[in-house]
């Protein structure tokens, strides 16, 4: 609900996504034209998955460490603390709010665009109902980083330079600014490893590899939703001793 | 019938301190100097239910503290707090379903939500069926006619608008006890008697309990009927209002008027030459004069002698310690010893 008020925000985020997209397209047709043995796969691909990497990185942004952070510092938290709701379920409720808005204002627009700048029959049914399912735990992955950007931010109180630091680290480590497959191979084993890649690559490889086989698609959502479980776990954990401190030490 | 027990509550913190020597700032990044302060020693207190209590003392003296521990957002390092005769556990549901808190200086409200979605977002937080939403709301449209605000996003009402809107949200579920911590810093008069007529309804109708703090005496005179003294961390006074009156209440005021012209500043002299603490001053004419007197030092009827004495009086009047002098005399009385 918070999120409608900000309504004209939600716009701008559409507005500048699809900007984003057409940029991608013609950076990466320029890459292409320029070199032919870029990667084994075509331009298509690598503009899908740039495009819709930074549309879900777009959709899925809640602002979560600031959110908390801010409530924590400011000691507006005490409102969370005293009400008969777990501090980690209503950040995760609020999370979803607002992402619900995004997903209508910025995913389903630049989506439709995407699919219509790429040619007809690149993805399949089968692609299409994985990338879904996939889709929730990349928002889970995100939105928990997110938390624990905050946290940190909370310890540094450098809310703005943390955050900064947290977009850089999740684009380039989700394969948001480059395809993981573009990088060297030692470096993008390590990054497959990370918990960024389930945000970015796993919903976009499953969406647009056609060749993929069975076994490596489960061993992508199954990384996928260990990280999630992992997250959660750990930042539920930290939530739950950082209030238990501000209850000892005071607001 | 009892319904809240505070046992010898203990609360400390730890403050961080600076050093008073050469980069001092920089030795505190690697060798942290902390003091202990201890916020509340051994604080000890019960209330029935349906009780309207004053928390009263000067800024710092642990108020704040305390209402934080009843409502569960800080744990005390020692002692207890019971709740009709079970220790509370703070992170328990049930526990802060029987709460309703109203914070003067943070709203508790969705800043950019208009009222009705923040109360229906309270409505299913705190499982309220439709019967008791809508008596409420009708309730607080009959006391405070304001039932338009409702519409209205939080952020764009006024403080006192705000404020009222603050009591509904605490009160929506209709909880055991309502904890305000200064309800009414920075309102109008207005505003703050429709707190007050809120308040003491919710009191009245639905046998909720009222612990509030505030520093405006007013507020104490029309809703509280107990009050608890808090100074540097203990408790110094427990008992009622009109008690709390009549042992600290020592400053009587004497109003004379007279037929002819006096100079209250010579008064004013006099009576602190004669060792009667007290000061005079004329309130609207210099046919009449306002003495405020120590009665511990000296007895009222004496004291309308002793101006009898210095000039001929028409008429006078004794008037009683109010409230506001009687805290007042509390707080020095406390600061001195």
């Amino acid at each position: 609900m918070t999120m409608i008020t900000y309504r004209w925000e939600c716009m701008f985020a559409a507005v500048s996504s699809l900007f984003t997209v057409f940029f991608a397209y013609y950076l990466w047709r320029a890459v292409y034209r320029a070199s032919t043995t870029l990667s084994t796969q075509g331009f298509e691909v690598t503009f899908a998955y740039v495009a819709i990497s930074v549309v879900l990185l777009v959709t899925f942004n809640t602002s979560a460490e600031t959110n908390i952070s801010r409530s924590i510092i400011s000691g507006d938290v005490i409102r969370d603390i005293v009400r008969p709701l777990g501090f980690h379920d209503s950040q995760i409720a609020a999370a979803i709010g607002t992402m619900g808005l995004r997903f209508l204002l910025v995913f389903i627009p630049c989506m439709t665009v995407i699919l219509l700048l790429l040619p007809h029959g690149m993805i399949g049914a089968r692609n299409v109902w994985l990338f879904a399912a996939s889709l929730s735990g990349s928002f889970i992955i995100l939105l928990h980083i997110d938390m624990l950007t905050g946290l940190v931010a909370i310890k540094t109180e450098a809310v703005w330079g943390v955050r900064l630091a947290k977009e850089y680290i999740v684009s380039v480590f989700s394969g948001a600014l480059i395809p993981l497959y573009l990088l060297p191979s030692s470096l993008s084993k390590v990054m497959l490893l990370l918990p960024f890649q389930g945000i970015c690559h796993t919903p976009v490889t499953l969406l647009t590899s056609r060749s993929m086989s069975g076994m490596e698609m489960c061993r992508l959502l199954g990384m996928q939703l260990f990280w999630c479980v992992v997250l959660m776990l750990v930042v539920n954990r930290a939530l739950k001793r950082l209030i238990t401190k501000i209850e000892i030490n005071g607001g | 019938m009892t319904q809240l027990v505070v046992s010898g509550i203990r609360k400390q913190y730890r403050q961080l301190q600076a050093r008073d020597e050469r980069f001092g700032m920089l030795k505190n990044i690697f060798s942290p100097v902390y003091r202990n302060v201890t916020a509340l020693d051994d604080v000890s207190f019960s209330i029935r239910k349906g009780e309207r209590v004053a928390l009263l003392g000067q800024n710092g003296a642990g108020k704040s503290t305390l209402v934080k521990i009843l409502c569960g957002a800080l744990s005390p390092t020692t002692g207890t707090v019971s709740l009709d005769g079970r220790v509370i556990d703070r992170h328990s549901y049930a526990f802060k379903k029987r709460l309703g808190i109203v914070f003067g200086q943070r709203t508790q409200l969705w800043w950019e939500l208009p009222i009705t979605e923040s109360l229906l977002a309270l409505k299913t937080i705190y499982e309220v069926s439709d019967e008791n939403y809508i008596t409420t709301l009708k309730l607080f449209e009959e006391l405070t006619g304001m039932s338009r605000l409702l519409k209205t996003p939080a952020k764009n009402l006024s403080l006192g608008q705000r404020t009222l809107c603050e009591i509904l949200a605490a009160c929506i579920h209709l909880p055991d006890i309502l904890l305000l911590d200064e309800p009414t810093i920075g309102l109008d008069l207005e505003v703050k008697d429709k707190v007050r007529r809120l308040i003491n309804h919710m009191n009245r109708h639905f046998g909720i309990t009222v612990i509030l703090t505030s520093h405006d005496t007013s507020d104490i005179e029309h809703i509280c009927d107990r009050i608890l003294l808090i100074n540097a961390g203990r408790l110094i006074f427990d008992n009622s209002v009109h008690r709390f009156i009549s042992e600290h209440g020592v400053f009587y005021t004497l109003k004379v008027t007279t037929q002819h012209d006096i100079d209250c500043g010579q008064i004013g002299v006099h009576l602190v030459h004669e060792g009667i603490v007290g000061f005079a001053a004329n309130p609207e004419n210099t046919r009449g004069c306002e003495i405020t007197f120590d009665k511990t030092k000296i007895e009222p009827m004496t004291m309308v002698k002793k101006v009898g004495s210095l000039f001929a009086i028409d008429e006078f009047h004794i008037q009683g310690a109010s409230l506001e002098s009687a805290i007042k005399y509390a707080y020095s009385k406390h600061a001195v010893s």
